[in-house]
């Protein structure tokens, strides 16, 4: 009788253990099943509109490196030359930049002057404040505007110059270009140290007047005027929407 | 007891993703500039402030101490090494990510690197043109058209969204070296491993981190931008046909 009881026992508890590890076993299928139906239901809604996009944005995109090397070619043969003028200029640009910086006769004064006319003569200031400004440009007054450039300016000449003297020696190779519209053109080049990894830079150069001139930077796919411009209207909404607390930031710098 | 926590985790995360992305999907975006959702960001702040403090007090000496005391070969060949102990994620999210030519690279670099790279030490793959393309579960989401989601100051971890942290979590727990270490009772290597994974993001990104510190008034909304940004790079693998920043307007107008 004792020893029935204790039999019964044991089976109940292999069945609920048995279950509990039937149980365990459904578990992770079922958030399997639950996390591809949810991905397709994600993918029946999200991919038509991202297929349209990607048709839409980047015709190179499909094109092979060789392909679109031939298609450089015969843009430069059909006397599309800004993009090459473009290459050409970032290329220019940097040796200058690389001529002054590695000059061991130059003081780090000399080189930083160096460096703020040259970035005078081949950046788009303007440009380049106006949009760090985004949405909060319209709502400013004409003398906040102008303020407000003639700060920037001092700034970005200040940030540039100390950032470019910390040169170590890295070669620059303007390598590729490619037409975003017609007057801008992106032009990729790489900065190769003597050892570790290159770093990508993109530059969009925009054609005006006759003069190439930098109106974007993009390292690594992060962008320069984008990252400033998160950066200020993040202070200035945060200053309650008034363009004059970050006018405020900049004059303390 | 671990095993299960993960994946109660994974699941919770998951359930969220889900319905946040399906709330996404419809919510207008606020600010055509500034398309980046962070609904929380008052607790983000807090959570970065508090991160912040903690990588002046700790990572940071620690990175600078790292660069200070090891020549870069040193650096480089640990760089390697755990590279090519993460070559199954990156295989695997090649693969989920429909990237044939990305996995078959991969399945290529880990050969090379494990046998004439000596265990990973030297990437002898990068000098054949095989460059090493760091891959995530949050990559492949986003290349499925899954949205970011809000974004999320992880505590220790960093920046991250709902769907990157997703993405994270996935990798972590399907981890088949992570899955060895711990069925092996070797979890102090998983440990170790980690920690060496985080010296080394942490020595790297030394003069970006640098420069956003020093040359934005909002650090907070600088990271959150140049993450997002990154993020979106990656997506693209660094297409360099994509890479192509915001479209700047012609001023010239007014």
């Amino acid at each position: 009788m004792d020893s029935c009881k204790n039999r019964e026992r044991v089976i109940k508890e292999w069945v609920t253990k048995d279950k509990l590890r039937f149980y365990k076993k459904l578990f992770f299928p079922i958030i399997a099943i639950c996390f591809v139906v949810s991905l397709f239901s994600d993918l029946a809604f999200a991919a038509p509109p991202l297929l349209i996009r990607q048709n839409q944005n980047d015709k190179t995109a499909q094109i092979s490196p060789e392909a679109s090397l031939f298609i450089q070619v015969a843009n430069k043969e059909s006397g599309n030359d800004l993009g090459t003028g473009a290459m050409d200029f970032v290329q220019s640009m940097a040796n200058r930049a690389i001529g002054f910086l590695s000059d061991n006769n130059l003081t780090i004064e000399q080189k930083k002057k160096s460096f703020r006319t040259l970035l005078q003569d081949s950046f788009d200031l303007k440009t380049l404040g106006r949009f760090s400004l985004g949405r909060y440009w319209r709502v400013s007054t004409p003398e906040q505007r102008k303020e407000y450039q003639t700060l920037f300016e001092k700034m970005v000449i200040e940030v540039y110059s100390q950032r470019f003297t910390e040169y170590k020696g890295q070669k620059f190779v303007a390598r590729s270009y490619r037409n975003d519209s017609p007057t801008d053109t992106l032009v990729t080049s790489f900065i190769i140290p003597d050892n570790g990894p290159e770093v990508q830079v993109d530059w969009r150069i925009r054609y005006k007047d006759g003069h190439y001139k930098v109106v974007d930077i993009i390292v690594e796919g992060v962008s320069m005027s984008v990252t400033q411009r998160s950066d200020f209207s993040s202070v200035i909404q945060r200053g309650g929407g008034d363009v004059q607390v970050l006018l405020t930031h900049l004059q303390a710098l | 007891m671990k095993k299960n926590f993960l994946i109660a985790c994974m699941a919770v995360f998951l359930c969220v993703a889900v319905a946040g992305c399906a709330g996404n999907r419809n919510m207008a975006v606020q600010d055509a500039e500034e398309d980046i959702y962070d609904p929380m960001e008052n607790m983000n702040r807090t959570v970065f402030n508090l991160n912040d403090s903690l990588d002046r007090a700790i990572a940071d000496p620690l990175a600078r101490g790292y660069r200070a005391i090891t020549p870069e070969f040193v650096r480089n060949g640990v760089r390697n090494f755990l590279r090519n102990l993460r070559s199954p994620v990156n295989l695997a999210n090649q693969v989920l990510q429909g990237d044939i030519e990305g996995a078959a690279g991969d399945v290529t670099r880990f050969a090379m690197n494990t046998t004439i790279g000596i265990g990973g030490l030297f990437d002898v793959a990068a000098d054949t043109g095989l460059e090493y393309e760091y891959e995530d579960f949050g990559q492949t989401l986003g290349v499925w058209g899954v949205d970011h989601g809000p974004y999320l100051v992880l505590p220790v971890m960093g920046p991250s969204s709902l769907r990157d942290s997703t993405g994270l979590l996935v990798d972590t727990v399907a981890d088949p070296v992570r899955i060895y270490l711990y069925n092996t009772h070797n979890e102090e290597w998983y440990y170790a491993r980690s920690g060496a994974t985080a010296l080394d993001k942490r020595e790297e990104l030394l003069d970006v981190i640098d420069d956003l510190r020093k040359n934005s008034f909002d650090y907070y909304a600088a990271i959150r931008s140049a993450y997002m940004q990154k993020r979106a790079a990656l997506v693209k693998d660094d297409n360099p046909d994509i890479l192509t920043g915001a479209s700047i307007p012609d001023y010239d107008d007014e």
